[in-house]
């Protein structure tokens, strides 16, 4: 039988599953059981399935995403992070378009601790929206920073998602999470850019008001007592996988550890907080090991069956230049995107792109920053973006979705703008990668 | 009727204890890693099998939580097609993905049991840095399969008695 048959079997299958409500791991699941029980000798396929679970997840590799949401859960918990938070407004003072650049540095940092941009998105549409529209922001400078500034979610590290698609996609880790730090300030800084021009030509669109302006020794003093330390744990976990101190793995735990030595000297970290930290990470983490479970048979099953050649094959031959392919590849997860949540789009994707990444010769690293930069572009991209419609459920209840849609454009042309220069020059990504120990 | 609610006040019990467990282990990696680094660059000494030990923690905590997570229907699922149909097409199809979910868990359940006791019989050993029984790894998965098994029987269940609006109220109720 032909790839393509088989190709459509599984996608249509798995498409199926997905659209009558079966969870995502399940669907996965599911596909992989028919698929080894058909290819793979039955029974004797069904005993390769449960090794294959084992293989998936049982991997050290994968430590740093439960230890990174942990991070964040303790610091958001003990109400660390929101201190955070205050701290970065009392330095903003009145400068144009104020709010929308501390939705897009409260989105970073929320997003950065969680690694979930919707969450964020959630979080900041129900927080700082409203004071907003109080303020006479108009909604595109409402809404459009607070969709925004979840993209910066997965690429300012620490990155839950970084790390499984690395693990997956067999990309060293380090490497990856570096390789994001300098894309995602360059898209922190063209945001923050757009923002204050924008707000600066016409004032209307966000108009300024009077700020209770905070004595420089506070802010100062705040800076150290709040921001300072937070930093300094973020810059210990990339600061150590950077020079070669530590694997990533021990990088993401010890930055857990003193997560939570942190929330102990700040004196909030009760037995409630701390049980709702591990809660909140427990829940996280099992939803994305037990969809990680499909990882190794689904990769082997196409495999299997030739798809994962098939697609190579036709993809390596197109008589087009190999950037063709590559904005193909982009298109398709755009559109992923905008339907299925990250973990699942990496777990279904990985399995064919890695191959043509590698036949192409591209840098696996530099292919991995703009998939995860087009992973989070396609959650605010119109219009079926899922980050719209959380934007949609908790905006006030006369914005249309033609608001949102017109308030999240920019930002996806913004993206689009950043995912260009790494295309166009690749050091964006590398360069910092190529010093490493 | 009581010993049918003492059941399922037993069961969302075994589902809280592996959602704590989950979290009691995550827990554990991050200390065990740690005190690996401690001991590397302030004892100067090595600790073995660390690593291998969290890996298999994680599987542990995939398995030990994924039905106390069902319960609170937090696994991710497209809603998109979903959301937008009737309430009782929605429902029938609730029941549907139950039923498939308790036939894929099953499945594993009992395919799990079979090559664990392969696994143990045979005293197939992880060829890794510490050399642990395979049963130990690869055990947890007919576990957590059969405890999810129940968990979408018992949603099917509540699907087919009410509607979706009962899945999360009334098993929080106990």
């Amino acid at each position: 039988m032909e790839w393509w048959i088989y190709l459509l079997f599984f996608f249509g299958g798995l498409m199926i599953l997905l659209l009558i409500g079966l969870p995502v791991a399940f669907a996965f699941t599911l596909v992989n059981i028919v698929g080894v029980y058909v290819f793979w000798g039955g029974g004797i396929g069904l005993n390769q399935l449960i090794l294959s679970i084992d293989s998936s997840v049982s991997t050290f590799a994968l430590v740093p995403v439960p230890m990174f949401i942990l991070m964040g859960a303790v610091m958001f918990h003990s109400g660390v992070a929101y201190k955070m938070i205050d701290v970065l407004d009392e330095w903003l003072g009145r400068i144009a378009g104020r709010l929308s650049l501390l939705a897009v540095g409260a989105g970073a940092l929320f997003a950065t601790l969680t690694g979930v941009a919707m969450g964020s998105v959630a979080m900041l549409g129900s927080t700082l929206a409203p004071d907003m529209q109080r303020r006479g922001y108009s909604k595109s400078m409402s809404f459009g920073p607070i969709l925004a500034s979840g993209s910066l979610a997965i690429m300012i590290p620490p990155t839950a998602l970084g790390v499984i698609l690395a693990s997956l996609g067999k990309i060293s880790v380090g490497k990856l999470l570096v390789g994001i730090i300098l894309p995602g300030f360059l898209l922190a800084g063209v945001y923050a850019l757009y923002i204050v021009v924008r707000c600066t030509l016409k004032p209307s669109l966000a108009p300024a008001y009077d700020v209770s302006p905070t004595p420089m020794g506070r802010r100062i003093g705040n800076t150290f007592r709040y921001v300072v330390p937070l930093v300094s744990v973020i810059f210990v976990v990339i600061g150590t996988i950077f020079f070669g101190v530590a694997t990533p793995t021990e990088a993401a735990a010890v930055g857990a550890l003193l997560c939570f030595l942190l929330a102990m000297a700040y004196g909030k970290l009760t037995w409630e907080v701390i049980k709702k930290a591990v809660g909140t990470t427990a829940s996280i983490s099992v939803m994305v090991l037990i969809i990680l479970t499909g990882s190794a048979a689904f990769s082997q099953v196409l495999a299997f069956t030739g798809v994962t050649s098939g697609i190579t094959n036709l993809a390596v031959g197109l008589p087009v230049h190999p950037i063709v392919i590559l904005i193909l590849m982009q298109i398709v997860l755009l559109f992923l995107g905008m339907f299925i949540e990250q973990t699942s789009i990496v777990l279904v994707t990985i399995p064919i792109y890695m191959p043509i990444v590698n036949s192409l010769g591209w840098d696996p690293v530099w292919f991995g920053a703009i998939m995860l930069l087009n992973l989070e572009l396609a959650t605010i991209s119109p219009p079926f973006g899922l980050s719209l419609f959380v934007m949609k459920g908790i905006a006030p209840p006369d914005t249309s979705m033609g608001d949102i849609y017109r308030a999240a454009i920019p930002f996806v042309g913004l993206n689009l703008v950043v995912m260009a220069l790494m295309i166009i020059f690749p050091a964006i990504v590398l360069w910092l990668p190529s010093l490493m120990k | 009727m009581a010993a049918g609610n003492k059941a399922t006040r037993l069961f969302d019990a075994f589902l809280n204890i592996g959602g704590a467990l989950a979290g009691a282990l995550l827990i554990a990696v991050m200390l065990l890693t740690s005190v690996k680094v401690i001991f590397r660059y302030v004892l100067r000494e090595g600790l073995m099998g660390i690593d291998q030990i969290s890996g298999t923690l994680l599987l542990y905590v995939a398995f030990l939580g994924a039905a106390w997570v069902l319960r609170r229907e937090e696994h991710v699922t497209i809603d998109l097609l979903v959301t937008r149909l009737n309430p009782n097409v929605r429902r029938w199809l609730n029941i549907i993905n139950s039923v498939i979910g308790a036939v894929l868990c099953l499945i594993l359940t009992v395919w799990g049991t079979m090559e664990s006791i392969t696994s143990w019989q045979r005293g197939i050993l992880i060829p890794a840095e510490i050399e642990i029984p395979r049963v130990i790894n690869v055990g947890v998965i007919p576990l957590g399969g059969f405890f999810l098994f129940l968990q979408f029987i018992r949603r099917a269940h509540i699907h087919l008695r009410g509607g979706e609006a009962e899945t999360v109220n009334a098993v929080e109720r106990g």
